[in-house]
């Protein structure tokens, strides 16, 4: 991409920028609390957003800017199978409504903050609530990284160079959190949202009347990748089970993820969860007419250096300035609230799982709120750090196993609501299997997420995180029943 | 204090039944029940389970079978079907979650 400045766009792009900053620190005295000095309003927002602000927040926190620059991508380069964001971002909501709820009840009338906390009160097991924790922080690290790759695009498609604007972006984004907190990224939400609809719905409205129709731009994307020889606009047979246990196992992920979570644990209630998992599809749908913006490059004729060029270089190449410059503040900012959430959602595990839980058990409402912010600060610059001293690909890397990680967390967080029959050492068995031997077979196949199964002569590649899980689910119930069986046992006079 | 005797009696099999719970609100309060778990799965969510729950399920047999939808014909707006099937079961699931919420919520 060529790196001229386009002021129109730079001018608007700096106004919405300068507009959520403003905003950021203006939510600490949103719905102001008694004290802000409380984990539970710093990191949870207080557990009062209703049904409207849960739906921008947590929208707005799950369909992330390194999402709106990725899955058009992918499917710019590889067609339909990129296309599974839209199966995995729908059969999420049905587990959404009728897990979420109890997850919610549980931690609202014990005081959780965190997934690891829900654990821990379950089991009442040091080392399976760390193991979750942990997982939780390290899963997060890279996935905020990726926010930091998302905003870098936009930067540079607006002809920006070199890494002080995102460096002053992501301080400005650090000191807005660490004053307001939680609170912060929800007010922002609303602004983010909103512009991303109007992007969303002129781009799908008005780019295909520009290249002919969408039935055209179909066509040019199947002759695009008829000409390439690889890829299609639909998918080959061998694609399948990828497809389907790709969007399965991240379906299940997803609301694994502490910054998921947070957003579920500051919410008001059951009811406001509910009707969340019925009115967030409509981000999907946006998720869904984005990804087919990869077609649309096709069809624009744009000749790309980065697959994550597509949407920044359709907007230039389509709109007038002033549009392309809202578009993109739309993504930076989009950015900024997963950024937000996500470090709030690590420093929350930190606080209550590793300082609460080894370095001060005593410690009081306003300390953990104290601990919090700092770790906020940490966890960001780190992010930070990453970005700016190792390779681009070692990001997108770890958050593609942090995705397999996370998924190895979910029968400890969520089995244990249904039923009392697992053990805590059990549990952290099948973690230690999944986690450890889901990471192996990543690694066996060169950080590619799919992993060949051999069943005599039909092979079928499955999506490695699910391999691992069942691996954890198996090792977990086989532990279980025998410690289980050992405790009869022991029971039984002689 | 859970009431004992035939009164009691009676509320259990009515808190057990719905067509009977509909009935029997008309002339009774029901009590509240203190909460016997401490987690509430087991009481609260998807027991008893009612079939309603059941639709919670259709998303994921419509796009469980991936060669059902894997065709280009026909087409919809230019949509070929791969594309605009997907893209109808995002309404779709967020219309039948509807329906399974209006059931819940009025069974409560």
């Amino acid at each position: 991409m060529t790196g001229e400045f386009d002021y129109p766009a730079l001018a608007v792009f700096i106004f919405f920028f300068a507009l959520v900053t403003v905003l950021g620190f203006i939510a600490a005295h949103w719905r102001r609390p008694k004290t802000l000095a409380h984990l539970d309003e710093w990191g949870l927002g207080g557990r009062q957003f209703g049904t409207w602000i849960t739906w921008f927040l947590i929208g707005g926190d799950i369909y992330t800017a390194y999402t709106m620059i990725a899955v058009p991508a992918l499917v710019y380069a590889v067609g339909a199978f990129g296309f599974f964001a839209m199966p995995y971002t729908i059969i999420i909501y049905p587990f959404v409504f009728a897990v979420m709820p109890i997850l919610w009840k549980v931690a609202k009338e014990n005081n959780y903050v965190t997934a690891a906390d829900v654990v821990h009160g379950r089991y009442g097991s040091r080392p399976l609530e760390l193991a979750v924790a942990l997982t939780g922080v390290i899963a997060t690290m890279p996935y905020i990284a990726l926010q930091l790759i998302g905003m870098e695009t936009i930067i540079h498609a607006l002809g920006l160079k070199g890494e002080i604007p995102l460096i002053l972006a992501f301080l400005i984004l650090a000191f807005y959190t660490y004053s307001s907190g939680l609170r912060a990224p929800a007010l922002i939400a609303f602004v983010k949202d909103t512009m991303i609809y109007i992007v969303v719905i002129a781009a799908t409205a008005l780019i295909p009347l520009k290249l002919g129709g969408y039935g055209a731009v179909f066509d040019a994307a199947d002759a695009a990748f008829k000409a390439k020889g690889s890829g299609g606009i639909l998918l080959a047979p061998s694609q399948y089970v990828p497809y389907l246990t790709l969007a399965f196992g991240s379906a299940l992920a997803l609301f694994m993820y502490p910054h998921a979570l947070t957003a579920i644990f500051a919410s008001s209630g059951a009811k406001t969860i509910r009707r969340n998992a019925m009115l967030l599809p409509t981000y999907s749908l946006v998720l869904g007419l984005l990804a087919l913006m990869g077609y649309m490059g096709h069809a624009a004729g744009l000749t790309l250096s980065n697959n994550n060029d597509v949407v920044p270089a359709l907007f230039k190449t389509l709109f007038p300035g002033w549009f392309a410059g809202f578009a993109f503040a739309a993504i930076a900012i989009g950015a900024l609230v997963p950024a937000a959430v996500m470090s709030i959602g690590a420093a929350n595990l930190f606080t209550r799982n590793f300082w609460k839980a080894y370095v001060d058990p005593g410690v009081t409402p306003a300390g953990e709120a104290q601990v919090a912010k700092t770790a906020s600060l940490v966890v960001k610059v780190g992010a930070l750090l990453v970005i700016l001293f190792l390779p681009t690909q070692f990001a997108i890397d770890l958050q593609l196993l942090g995705g397999l990680w996370i998924l190895q967390t979910f029968p400890s967080v969520i089995f244990g609501l249904y039923t009392g029959w697992f053990r805590a050492s059990g549990l952290l068995a099948g973690w230690a299997i999944g986690f450890f031997g889901g990471t192996w077979l990543v690694w066996l196949n060169n950080y590619k997420p799919l992993h060949t199964l051999a069943f005599g002569e039909t092979r079928v590649a499955v999506y490695s995180g699910l391999l691992a899980l069942a691996a954890n689910i198996l090792v977990a119930s086989l532990v279980s029943a025998a410690l289980r069986l050992r405790s009869r046992h022991a029971l039984e006079p002689r | 204090m859970r009431p004992s005797g035939r009164e009691g009696a009676l509320q259990r099999y009515v808190r057990g039944n719905r067509s009977a719970r509909y009935l029997f609100v008309l002339t009774h309060d029901l009590p509240e029940e203190p909460a016997p778990y401490r987690h509430h799965a087991l009481d609260e969510s998807i027991f008893p389970l009612r079939l309603i729950w059941l639709f919670l399920l259709v998303p994921y047999a419509a796009l469980v079978w991936v060669p059902f939808y894997n065709k280009s014909l026909p087409e919809l707006f230019g949509f070929p079907f791969f594309y605009w099937y997907q893209l109808l079961f995002v309404p779709v699931t967020s219309g039948l979650i509807y329906i399974v919420y209006r059931r819940i919520r009025d069974d409560r």
